[in-house]
């Protein structure tokens, strides 16, 4: 097979030079004459009757142009597991911080002003604040009449039994008989807080209204598609009225996806007639966006003497706030993968969602994944050290081999865990100073399915012979160049004669959202037969040009000639004077792939502060095909950093009812002094169905397992083991005060 | 609010701005002057998505009133470009893989701009300690600092 000149080759990105001279446009960055600015009117209370709303002192204000209240929206109730939300809030609040007015005024002074002008009276009522309290029978219901709402953009099976949305069960074998044949049960409880995505570009969306009934939204989004769909659910309104245009997102990881400020935008911008702008300020993003949610993991493991992992039974809650967005599939995924990346037999996994009177949760890079395999990462050490193992020699052990069915459906075709495990061990055993004094290397393994998604893809020759890609997919993660690396490579041309963008929905084919690790996963593989398939007809129009059998044709940046006579040729441009070459090609959604992770960290902990120094970030990662390595050695560092920051430093505070954490200084994200620099491996080989040369998804698995790796390593470095997320030094510090107290 | 007349200095080229007297040097610069390059990403500076230079040295412009540059010349990333080329630090950032989202780009470049100037032969660590006040969320700093080491070394023609 002919070399591919692109795919596998550290391309530099399409839209880099833009983004590296500031061009680039991103929400924030452009307006529109008569453009008003937005600010939203946010209940100061957890659980409250709007009794009324009184805007006039508002609108009495110079500026001030319109005030929208909930009278003003549509009553149509959207969302994505379940459709439970609403623009504003109808009737009463359920969380501190939910939107529930939002004012238009013509410079941002004035409507800051007038947020302190609106007067709205409520009716408090009792709030529950924690999941496992708001499970109990007798707690204050977050939703009445649950059963009432629409089905969700998924939508996932929602029985909502008291605040319980959703209870996923997975069942397999007999656990109880697994247990009676275990020689060693252990039982463990682990936490974490919620953490925000914390894209350092705030939320920010540009809304018009035309008069002949069409509107146009440019956002930071990582799906036009679901957002157009989203908001032609909550305006009432047919999908061709609404028109998305993506702009460049500054980071996302899982929070820009729903829809909760473009609506409010909207509504804006049709009851003014002129174009409304929001952004969002960085306390807004702590209070009213979609963090990562808490979780308790509750696990029990049968084990053998030898080290086989005979049953395990988990109980896993999402604390989901308010309203539903992705609980229900967070706590769902978790569960399913509740063996981790080992073969259990007998297991009983148990997923929970539960909403609280508290700020919603969304998906967050690779949702309930890193909460839970914090817990079983810890867990599977803490077996290691009952039974006298190796930690490493337990999930080598355990762990699934070529032949073996992953949770995902897929089939192992190479033994690509071990060999992530093993290439992490071998650079570890050769730090020489691995043994140094209160200093400890901890593993951590993980895996991530990766969904299909139903896509699209145009490609055209343009007349002068270069060609032109246009995809539904944002670029989140430099998915644009890998695909359009995949297509150069199949139609004949050079990186530097193919343009690939990402259309608005009006213009380009469905693509998946960006979230998931779905986009480089399906869009490649799409795209690839796109341009198969135009090869296909310009191979025929020259053939047929030059009068020879097709097969004799070859192809080459952009110039189609006969083997054996090379100067027998067609330019593109000269084959498509006569007619267009176009083609729309869509495939449907590929099955769920599957990929692996191991992160190997290497801490410093000073045993009278608590403090722990991340000396060394192993991140090995299983990707089938590297489309683009310099890409993927990219998203490994990135995601382990956040890895580290769960791990360590990162807590969205909740207290006496509301959010505590206001900005960057109360939330702690990691500078370039608090990491060292992560050392990427990839792994390929075990392929996936995707004709993009069996490429899998990277952007979630990378940030997966780190916290697990991080805990085994402080437990490696002191002897001490914190059961809760962030393991701040106050943590590590009352978890080594507990131990010397035993 | 009166607004109030500012003349300053911006990518080498005098302005006049009428500017609201609350107004931040970073809105005086997205606002009034449309080079959006340089962005809000917390309005508090704390996370460095704002740094132009002033004067030459690294400020976070989301905290600075635009009054206060009266008179003052501002760099921002929209010069940092030398005659319609890229820097070699932009070219080592598009080389390196440095740029992800492209959000914290533009500060992330003027604040090492601002350390090879001071210092053309840079450690890791000072990288670091430089870029401290720039917080990225997608890359890890990693390929930033190898960047800016490998601008380093073409700068100075190693």
């Amino acid at each position: 097979m002919k070399e591919l000149a692109f795919v596998g080759k550290p391309v530099s990105r399409l839209g880099d030079p833009e983004k590296a001279t500031g061009a680039a446009r991103f929400g924030a960055d452009f307006t529109l004459p008569g453009m008003l600015y937005a600010k939203i009117v946010r209940s100061p209370h957890a659980h409250a009757k709007i009794l009324s709303i009184d805007a006039s002192k508002a609108l009495a204000l110079d500026g001030v142009v319109a005030v929208a209240t909930p009278e003003d929206t549509p009553q149509k109730r959207y969302g994505f597991g379940l459709g439970d939300e609403t623009i504003l809030a109808q009737e009463k609040v359920r969380f501190c911080g939910e939107a529930v007015a939002a004012i238009a005024a013509t410079d941002p002074y004035v409507a800051e002003e007038a947020l302190g002008l609106i007067e709205v009276q409520y009716e408090l009522l009792p709030a529950v604040f924690d999941a496992e309290e708001a499970m109990k029978p007798d707690a204050p219901l977050v939703h009445d009449d649950p059963a009432s709402y629409e089905e969700g953009f998924i939508p996932f099976p929602v029985e909502p039994k008291g605040n319980i949305a959703t209870h996923t069960e997975i069942s397999e074998g007999d656990v109880e008989k697994g247990f009676a044949e275990s020689d060693l049960i252990v039982e463990e409880r682990y936490s974490t807080v919620p953490i925000h995505q914390s894209y350092i570009e705030p939320h920010a969306c540009l809304a018009q209204w035309d008069p002949d009934g069409k509107l146009t939204v440019w956002t930071c989004t990582q799906g036009h598609f679901v957002m157009r769909n989203l908001l032609a659910k909550a305006l009432d309104l047919p999908m061709t009225s609404i028109n998305v245009v993506p702009m460049e997102i500054g980071g996302a990881f899982g929070g820009k996806i729903a829809a909760y400020v473009e609506p409010i935008a909207a509504v804006l911008a049709m009851k003014t007639g002129r174009p409304v702008q929001i952004v969002l300020t960085r306390q807004e993003e702590l209070e009213d966006a979609r963090p990562r949610c808490a979780t308790v993991t509750e696990v029990k493991t049968g084990v053998k003497r030898d080290g086989t992992l005979v049953a395990r039974t988990l109980k896993f809650i999402v604390d989901n706030g308010a309203y539903t967005d992705f609980g229900p599939g967070t706590a769902g995924a978790a569960a399913e993968a509740g063996r981790g990346p080992y073969r259990i037999p007998n297991v009983r996994c148990d997923g929970y969602s539960v909403w609280t009177h508290k700020f919603n949760t969304g998906p967050m890079r690779a949702p309930g994944f890193p909460q839970i395999t914090f817990a079983l990462e810890s867990h599977m050490d803490v077996i290691a050290e009952k039974l006298g193992m190796d930690p490493v020699e337990l999930r080598r052990k355990n762990g699934l081999r070529t032949g073996e069915t992953t949770f995902a459906g897929t089939a192992l075709q190479k033994d690509v865990f071990m060999e992530c495990l093993d290439k992490v061990v071998a650079r570890i055993a050769e730090d020489p100073k691995k043994d140094a004094p209160d200093t400890g290397w901890g593993i951590g393994c993980g895996e991530w399915r990766v969904g299909g998604h139903p896509s699209g893809a145009t490609l055209k020759i343009n007349e002068d012979g270069t060609a032109s890609l246009i995809i539904g997919a944002p670029d989140l993660t430099g998915s644009r160049t890998s695909i359009a690396q995949v297509a150069a490579d199949e139609l004949g041309v050079r990186m530097d004669q193919l343009f690939a963008t990402v259309g608005d929905t009006d213009e380009a084919p469905l693509g998946p959202v960006s979230a998931g690790s779905m986009a480089t996963y399906n869009m490649t593989n799409v795209v690839r037969r796109t341009a198969h398939a135009l090869r296909q007809k310009i191979v025929a129009l020259a053939a047929e040009r030059l009068e020879v059998p097709e097969e004799d044709i070859d192809i080459e940046e952009g110039v189609a000639s006969v083997q054996g006579a090379p100067d027998k040729r067609a330019t593109f441009a000269e084959l498509v004077q006569e007619q267009q070459v176009a083609i729309t090609v869509t495939a449907d959604a590929l099955p769920p792939t599957h990929a692996f992770a191991v992160h190997g960290v290497k801490v410093h902990v000073d045993r009278e502060t608590g403090n722990v120094t991340v000396l060394r970030a192993i991140g090995a990662l299983d990707c089938g095909k590297a489309i683009n390595p310099l890409s993927v050695a990219g998203q490994i560092g990135g995601g382990l950093v956040q890895g580290l920051g769960q791990a360590l430093c990162e807590q969205v505070v909740f207290e006496d009812g509301r959010v505590a954490s206001r900005s960057f200084t109360d939330y702690k994200l990691p500078t370039a002094m608090d990491v060292p620099p992560v050392e990427p491996i990839i792994v390929e080989g075990d392929l996936s169905t995707s004709d993009g040369h069996g490429c899998k998804g990277i952007g979630e698995p990378v940030h997966v397992p780190t916290a697990g790796a991080v805990a085994n390593a402080i437990y490696n470095a002191v002897g001490a083991r914190p059961y809760e997320l962030p393991m701040t030094p106050e943590k590590v510090h009352w978890a080594l005060k507990q131990r010397s107290d035993t | 609010m009166a607004k109030q007349l500012l003349s300053l200095t911006v990518n080498g080229e005098r302005h006049e701005l009428a500017v609201d007297p609350r107004d931040t040097l970073l809105r005086a610069i997205r606002d009034h002057l449309g080079l959006t390059g340089t962005k809000e990403g917390c309005g508090e500076g704390e996370c460095g998505s704002c740094t132009v230079l002033l004067d030459g040295k690294p400020v976070c412009s989301c905290i600075m009133l635009a009054l206060d540059a009266q008179g003052r010349e501002v760099t921002t990333i929209e010069g940092i470009a030398e005659d319609g080329k890229l820097h070699p630090l932009q070219q080592a950032f598009v080389e390196h893989g440095a740029i992800q989202c492209g959000f914290c780009t533009p500060g992330m470049i003027v604040s090492a701009k601002a350390l090879l100037d001071e210092s053309p032969d840079p450690t890791e660590d000072e990288i670091r300690a430089a870029i401290v006040g720039n917080l990225c969320r997608c890359t890890g700093y990693t390929h930033i600092v190898n960047a800016v080491k490998a601008a380093a070394e073409a700068m100075s023609g190693r």
